[in-house]
């Protein structure tokens, strides 16, 4: 008989000690009593359709009140949420929901035809966002053990690769950052990130409104919002805002500065800031508590930053960690239990390992993927780093494998895996060219048994049904061969290097029959 | 002129932005109808920002207002290059 389920029973940072919720851009807000509101409203009608402890749910309409009062109803109904790209194809979708075998998937406009039968296949039911039940709120039904939040990180076209974060390493982050940050600097959150991405929903936007902040939630992506940031935070008084190197860099060239002064700390992460775009930062937010924060969605986002004193501006500097602990190790080997592996000497470049209560349980049913990089409690995080005599960390570079575009991340083998299975493929390999905005984007080198315009259509078409629109590739070369290691292996920045001095295909005017 | 200032910018989006239609036209709304993100903004930037010179102070504009179509767009370069000029 299974021990009798231990109930959570409510303290700070827990799911109802919400602020408010505010769209700035449509206007709409729900003060924490409607928040309490709507979440037993949703419980209740997400019971009623089905859904019980241990359940996984999708969802879809992410950046809206609506998406947050349904994550904590989840929660309260002691289920995990499952927020999802809503940029994903169907074919992704139905990928990801046979992996992730949601209950029902919930979405606030209506889905086509295709994406609902997709779902429908895996098991899964669509249900509106707007449906209610009865309004009182249900008493939690979830320990601290259970799952509470899944982020796939890849493999929406073949094998996913979901993180599983339960409600003890959630709340594990977000007491740490409360230790090492406070609270002062979030009365009002900026949140312009995608909610299906971790830094976005774990760090900048639940880390401060389970705290009781008040949290100005926008669209992601949205050029029209970035070229009016500066009037937007004097607007709402807004106090702290995350964001992405690429978004800065849109930021500085097309919107005037705020001008009320109300920003009392930055935090800018995913993916690499210069030295240069952080100190052009500084100058626009008017505070010199711009914070390089790195995190990984496996650590639940944040877990190091740059909250020391006296830092200026240097390309790489991290600075210290936020409530775990970072190693540099000789090893990235997880059979060699970091506590007795070697670590590198001051300065000295090595594997960033860090040991964290934040750490995800692992990866959804792929063990294997887990042991690959769990060991004794510390993660090897794919990064490569250094340790200064201060303990202030500094990235140099990773061997992860992904292209970072603009912080969102793109495994090369998901777009493989797709222009791999394309009728006239003979070889394939993805690679990363550079952005001037996003740092990188993708690239595809594909051999092809017909090379002509009709093919390359074809292929365009192929791509495009079963990518989603950031994965697409936006250079296309056509090769007589990916060129191969002694052992067979692709090198992908080999491939990138030969490439360049190709003339990619003009696909924009292939694809479009024109010209 | 403006047929080359039109080339370039369509070269540009077709390039930059996946979610262009197949039909779309100097007058598509661009922004308004989320057809351009905000990666595809920044490489109309730049676009512009060669057309019209370096240094060019583009906040002291409401983009999103005024460079809703390829038209606008086109107008606004030949408008600021007669300025410069």
């Amino acid at each position: 008989m299974d021990p009798p389920r231990t109930r959570y029973c409510g303290s700070v940072l827990i799911d109802l000690n919400v602020g408010a919720l505010h769209e700035p851009v449509t206007g709409r807000w729900w003060s924490p009593a409607d928040v309490r509101g709507r979440t037993g409203a949703r419980a209740a009608f997400l019971a009623a359709q089905g859904v019980a402890p241990g359940d996984r749910v999708f969802l879809h309409h992410g950046n809206t009140l609506e998406f947050f009062a349904d994550l904590l109803a989840v929660w309260r109904l002691g289920a995990c949420a499952i927020p999802v790209d809503p940029r994903l194809t169907a074919f992704e979708l139905e990928t990801l929901a046979t992996s992730a075998r949601p209950r029902v998937s919930v979405w606030r406009e209506n889905p086509s035809a295709e994406i609902v039968a997709a779902l429908n296949r895996a098991g899964t039911v669509c249900v509106p966002a707007d449906g209610n039940g009865a309004a009182s709120l249900p008493p939690p039904a979830y320990t601290l053990d259970d799952d509470a939040l899944i982020l796939f990180t890849s493999g929406t076209t073949g094998q996913p690769k979901g993180v599983v974060h339960t409600h003890r390493s959630l709340r594990a982050q977000w007491m740490g950052l409360r230790r090492h940050l406070g609270l002062g600097a979030y009365r009002r959150t900026l949140c312009t990130l995608p909610s299906h991405f971790g830094h976005g929903l774990i760090c900048n936007s639940l880390f401060p409104w389970l705290a009781g902040q008040d949290l100005y939630i926008t669209p992601p992506f949205k050029p029209e919002l970035v070229t009016q940031l500066g009037r937007m935070i004097d607007a709402h008084g807004i106090t702290f805002l995350s964001s992405v190197p690429a978004m800065w860099r849109l930021a500085l060239k097309t919107s005037s500065p705020p001008t009320g002064r109300t920003l009392a700390r930055v935090t800018c992460g995913s993916a690499p800031l210069s030295g240069g775009l952080w100190g052009d930062v500084q100058r626009w937010t008017g505070t010199h508590d711009v914070w390089n924060a790195y995190g990984i969605t496996e650590t639940a986002s944040w877990l190091a930053g740059t909250s020391v004193s006296g830092f200026a501006p240097e390309d790489g500097l991290i600075g210290e960690a936020w409530g775990g602990v970072v190693r540099v190790l000789k090893s990235r080997d997880p059979s060699v239990p970091p506590d007795d592996a070697e670590a590198c000497a001051p300065g000295e470049s090595g594997h960033v390992w860090v040991s964290t209560a934040a750490l995800m349980r692992g990866y959804l049913d792929r063990d294997d993927l887990t042991h690959a990089v769990v060991s004794g409690g510390w993660f090897v995080t794919g990064d490569i780093g250094t340790l200064d005599d201060r303990g202030w960390l500094y990235l140099r570079g990773r061997e992860r494998e992904e292209i970072n575009k603009g912080g969102i991340k793109v495994y090369p083998g998901d777009v493989d895996a797709v222009a791999e299975r394309f009728e006239h493929a003979l070889d394939v390999c993805t690679f990363a060219i550079d952005d001037a905005l996003q740092g990188e984007d993708v690239a595809l080198a594909i051999v092809l048994r017909q090379r002509d315009d009709e093919a390359l259509r074809a292929l365009h078409t192929w791509m495009a049904h079963h990518l989603a629109v950031h994965q697409m590739p936006r250079r296309w070369y056509v090769m007589d061969e990916i060129p191969r290691t002694s052992r067979g292996k692709v090198n992908r920045k080999d491939i990138a290097a030969a490439c360049a001095a190709l003339k990619p295909v003009d696909m924009a005017r292939i694809s479009r029959g024109t010209a | 002129m403006s047929d080359k200032l039109y080339d370039g910018l369509f070269a540009t989006l077709r390039e930059n932005v996946p979610a262009l239609p197949d039909d779309a036209h100097r007058g598509t709304s661009l922004i308004q109808s989320g057809i351009l993100d905000s990666a595809g903004l920044f490489h109309v930037a730049l676009w512009v920002e060669r057309e019209i010179g370096d240094g060019f102070d583009f906040t002291a504009f409401d983009l999103a207002a005024e460079w809703d179509t390829m038209e606008q767009i086109v107008t606004f370069v030949q408008k600021h290059r007669k300025r410069k000029g």
